[in-house]
């Protein structure tokens, strides 16, 4: 199998194929990593496009081909933060959960009972903060140590963990709430 | 979540060793705010891994407007082979070689056998389960035979490619080293029309 600098440089002198197996490689990633953090398919996608066609436009840019997946995802959490901005102006708000549960409301908590446990969990993440939300994304699905979750953020290192435990803390405290703990 | 075990196991870069996760996993057996935090990590980790329903129509479209657009931008240049060229099965190469070799060499041997280099005028002829036709023919004899042969069985090839044509003196040591051919030397008789035709010609 390729590394990601063997396709890039492959990319670089024209070939679709490497192109095309780099983008197989992280679509998945990108898109559900998108998808977490703005809570919608068709954003997600539109996400996932835009973030593929500015690695068609800029990877020759890219110096370090090792650190691909890396700069491919700060592509992609700038374009999620745009999007969630574009909401927030839009009166949406920063917690993706407001559509789906009626407001952040006790209510809304007593709803989650009926649901799966993942159902539960994904909405759980998405009432958090979107900042929170991200650092909690970067770490629990695309696994990436706090340096690099920093990196992407474009933030210190101690913000990126304490962002990171305030979510995971934030969760836990309304999944003991709905558990009634 | 102030046990400083659990956040450290969340801080550490790359995975863990065998040794730190069983050290983990002793610590959690005795303390319980890490024995939940951990069992709602794991939990979170499930559910943000598991995929959703498929997407792949939406990955295929992308890939092909990405290819498109890369290619109007002069960025991509070549042509996307098919996926699985036919030739660029070495493992289909070989054998098939071998096939054709075998082929070529099987059709030279039918074509011209030995008797046309003229090394030797005497041949023997005789059938696939080493039953002697006809004996010591010269060259020309023996092409005359043949003719006779395809002549005879033009309708069942079969039955011409199952005689061997062989230098008499081969013939001669397989029979006296194999005392099952001497009573063919007479040319025995087999029933059938092979048989019929063998004592025409």
């Amino acid at each position: 199998m390729k590394t990601d600098g063997e396709l890039i440089s492959g990319f670089l002198s024209g070939s679709v194929q490497d192109f095309e197996e780099l983008v197989r490689r992280y679509e998945r990633e990108v898109y559900y990593t998108a998808l977490h953090v703005v809570g919608s398919r068709e954003e997600a996608r539109d996400i996932t496009q835009e973030a593929f066609f500015r690695v068609l436009k800029g990877l020759k840019e890219l110096n370090d081909r090792e650190r691909f997946r890396s700069w491919l995802l700060s592509i992609t959490v700038n374009l999620a933060r745009d999007t969630l901005r574009r909401e927030s102006l839009r009166g949406r708000g920063d917690c993706l959960g407001h559509e789906v549960l009626g407001g952040c409301s006790d209510e809304a908590f007593q709803k989650l009972s009926c649901l799966q446990e993942r159902e539960e969990l994904l909405k759980l993440l998405a009432l958090l903060p979107s900042r929170q939300r991200l650092a909690v994304v970067l770490r629990v699905y695309n696994e990436l140590p706090f340096k690099e979750v920093a990196r992407v953020m474009g933030c210190e290192v101690a913000t990126a963990r304490s962002l990171f435990w305030a979510g995971i803390k934030e969760m836990r405290k309304r999944m003991g709430k709905k558990d009634g703990v | 979540m102030e046990c400083k075990d659990f956040l450290r196991s969340w801080e550490r870069n790359g995975k863990p060793s065998f040794r730190e996760r069983l050290v983990s996993l002793l610590h959690r057996m005795k303390c319980k705010e890490c024995r939940e935090a951990h069992s709602f990590m794991v939990k979170l980790s499930r559910a943000l891994k598991e995929e959703g329903r498929s997407d792949e129509t939406f990955f295929r479209e992308m890939r092909g407007r990405l290819v498109e657009e890369g290619r109007g931008a002069g960025i991509l240049v070549s042509e996307p082979l098919p996926s699985r060229p036919f030739f660029a099965f070495p493992r289909l190469l070989v054998p098939l070689g071998g096939a054709l070799l075998a082929l070529v060499l099987v059709f030279f041997l039918l074509r011209f056998p030995s008797h046309r280099t003229g090394v030797s005028s005497d041949y023997g002829v005789y059938s696939w389960d080493g039953m002697v036709l006809v004996s010591q023919l010269n060259g020309d004899e023996l092409k005359a035979f043949e003719e006779e042969l395809e002549g005879a069985f033009g309708n069942h090839p079969s039955l011409v490619y199952s005689l061997s044509i062989t230098p008499w003196a081969e013939v001669m040591d397989q029979a006296f080293a194999n005392s099952r051919f001497l009573p063919s030397l007479f040319m025995e008789e087999r029933s059938g029309r092979m048989s019929e035709k063998m004592e025409e010609v």
